[in-house]
């Protein structure tokens, strides 16, 4: 007896033509009918019009820029997980300067500090029930990239692991032509006019304060491939100052970058100032113990197949013993408006990927920014 | 503004669970529920970084049902500080995406409550009802360019724009379109198809058939 053929269901003809996963016997069926594969090349053709109005709907800056001023007039919302809570605007926003809030350099020290000593502080993200290694997988301002940063804990041929600011191990694997850099240390007369620099500091009334600046030369420059900044983006909290660029008017005070995208930003220094320079290495010379970020995209099992290796060979992380029952007391203030009550309830690096917000899809100021971001 | 997430509209999103999330949830999704959590906690930033995934798409959404650009980047406003009051209120339930646009339906439908009903002209808009047989036009969105498809889209009615959006715009299921709707399923499979329909007639309509 004939059967009428049984076609596909709207749902798994939609699955089909969103390019979504479909099951084998919808795929085989699709493979020999006809009519289901005109049905999916219409819905195709309607995903690709949808997606024309998608592409074109660009969220204005702005908006976000008024939802956080009108945030900032209400009063506090109640508290309910250790928050990193970001600083009310300060000052005049301004473009090339991005902000991500003062709680981020406590984190960010806190990470420095914990890193190399076992513990793991994620406790916003476990009761989130967040797998950690996924958690330690940073997102970034480019969405086909991931980073990770931590201590590096061992090389196993091109294979590290990177325990991460949660605490948890990561697994980075690297190829040949994955780009490895090492930071060495550099004095401030080595910047100079033309240098292609990534500068982390504290925003002070438009002005970086460099704690650090990290010069690229040589293979290690990411000339062409510097961040751009997105339009809007100076709405946020502007309490870390970061900048990456090239530099003009070099003086003994400080210098002026210039971004990509056209802005400038005053850069001030000082003796205090930490000067990094850049230069290329291999996977072999990448030392056990010493910060270390990697950005790349992300394998199975939360693993990172890394295109950019950086390690900082100049930050000393103290050693902390293991069977310390709490991490150490001797954090900075965090300052006014800190969420951190204690320093057993100190958050994790919480969310680091805003701090790459505006940097791009470029993987050296990725990695560059993590390591002074955990160096601080 | 370079937003590489806000474009990934024909993603299949998968509901979160906040609390157990399964092995198998989508890595994003893991990520915006945390996004959420670090919202309800005041965490500015994580506001900031939803918006730039989901911004872009739900801009869309409400530009196709409310068809004001000016008004829908003023819904848009409205839709990013109720997430932040309601954050705490987020489940997991649904996915993120799916529940940011649910909000910023409700608060279109309150911007329009006031304003004076627009007959639309499709009547098959209106009444939701399935489509007829798929005829010859059908070919015609085949033949069509996927911007010509775009304008296409605009000239079709609101409940027509908003399901497509929702379904190929926001790469929402056809059981979160329900929930977003506030319709059975079987309604929003009724809809899209519908809507296909009056599509193809459209541009059959502009020449795109045999």
């Amino acid at each position: 007896m004939n059967q009428a053929p049984v076609h596909l269901r709207l749902e798994e003809l939609i699955a089909a033509a969103r390019g979504g996963p479909v099951a084998p016997p919808a795929a085989r069926h699709l493979a020999v009918c006809q009519s289901c594969a005109g049905e999916v090349r219409n819905w195709n053709a309607v995903t690709g019009g949808i997606g024309v109005l998608v592409t074109r709907s660009e969220p204005p800056g702005h908006i976000i820029g008024q939802v956080l001023a009108a945030i900032d007039d209400q009063p506090p919302q109640p508290d309910p997980v250790p928050a990193i809570r970001a600083e009310p605007v300060a000052g005049t926003a301004r473009h090339g300067l991005r902000g991500h809030g003062y709680a981020w350099l406590a984190a960010a020290a806190a990470v420095a500090l914990l890193a190399g000593g076992g513990y793991g502080v994620s406790t916003v993200l476990s009761s989130a029930g967040v797998p950690r290694a996924a958690a330690a997988l940073t997102a970034t301002g480019c969405s086909s990239l991931k980073a990770v940063g931590g201590t590096l804990t061992s090389v196993s041929g091109p294979a590290l692991t990177i325990r991460a600011a949660d605490g948890s191990p990561v697994t980075v694997t690297t190829a040949a032509d994955t780009k490895v850099v090492r930071e060495i240390a550099g004095t401030l007369s080595d910047i100079a006019d033309g240098s292609a620099v990534t500068v982390f500091g504290t925003n002070s009334g438009g002005t970086v304060d460099a704690k650090s600046v990290a010069l690229r030369s040589g293979a290690a420059s990411s000339a062409g491939k510097l961040p751009t900044s997105p339009p809007g983006h100076g709405g946020l909290s502007l309490q870390i100052g970061l900048a990456s660029g090239t530099v003009t008017d070099a003086a003994s005070s400080g210098f002026t970058v210039d971004e990509p995208d056209g802005s400038r930003v005053q850069v001030t220094t000082s003796p205090a100032t930490t000067v990094l320079t850049l230069v290329t290495s291999s996977i072999g010379q990448l030392e056990a113990g010493q910060l270390t970020s990697a950005v790349g995209t992300p394998g199975p099992n939360g693993t990172l197949a890394a295109t950019m290796v950086e390690q900082d060979a100049l930050t000393t992380i103290p050693a902390l013993p293991s069977s310390l029952p709490s991490p150490p007391s001797s954090l900075p203030n965090p300052g006014p408006g800190s969420a951190f009550p204690s320093p057993l309830a100190r958050p994790s690096l919480g969310n680091p990927g805003s701090l790459f917000s505006g940097l791009g899809c470029s993987q050296d100021a990725i990695a560059t920014t993590y390591l002074m971001a955990l160096a601080h | 503004m370079n937003i590489p997430e806000s474009v990934n509209a024909t993603k299949p999103r998968m509901p979160v669970q906040l609390e157990d999330a399964p092995q198998s949830m989508n890595r994003d999704d893991q990520d915006d529920a945390w996004l959420v959590r670090r919202v309800a906690s005041g965490d500015r930033d994580a506001l900031a970084t939803l918006y730039r995934r989901h911004g872009g798409v739900v801009l869309a959404q409400i530009t196709l049902a409310v068809g004001e650009p000016a008004l829908s980047e003023e819904i848009l406003q409205d839709t990013m500080l109720a997430v932040w009051r309601g954050a705490a209120s987020f489940r997991g339930e649904s996915a993120v995406r799916s529940w940011i646009i649910a909000i910023a339906r409700r608060r279109a439908r309150d911007r329009l409550r006031h304003r004076p009903v627009t007959i639309a002209a499709d009547v098959a808009d209106l009444s939701g009802l399935p489509a007829p047989e798929a005829g010859p036009e059908e070919a015609a969105i085949e033949r069509a360019e996927a911007a010509v498809i775009a304008d296409a889209v605009g000239q079709l009615g609101r409940l027509h724009r908003e399901v497509l959006g929702l379904v190929f715009g926001a790469g929402l299921t056809l059981a979160e379109t329900a929930a977003v709707l506030e319709v059975p399923v079987g309604t929003v499979k009724s809809r899209v198809s519908a809507a296909r329909a009056a599509l193809a007639r459209g541009l059959a309509k502009k020449g795109y058939i045999r």
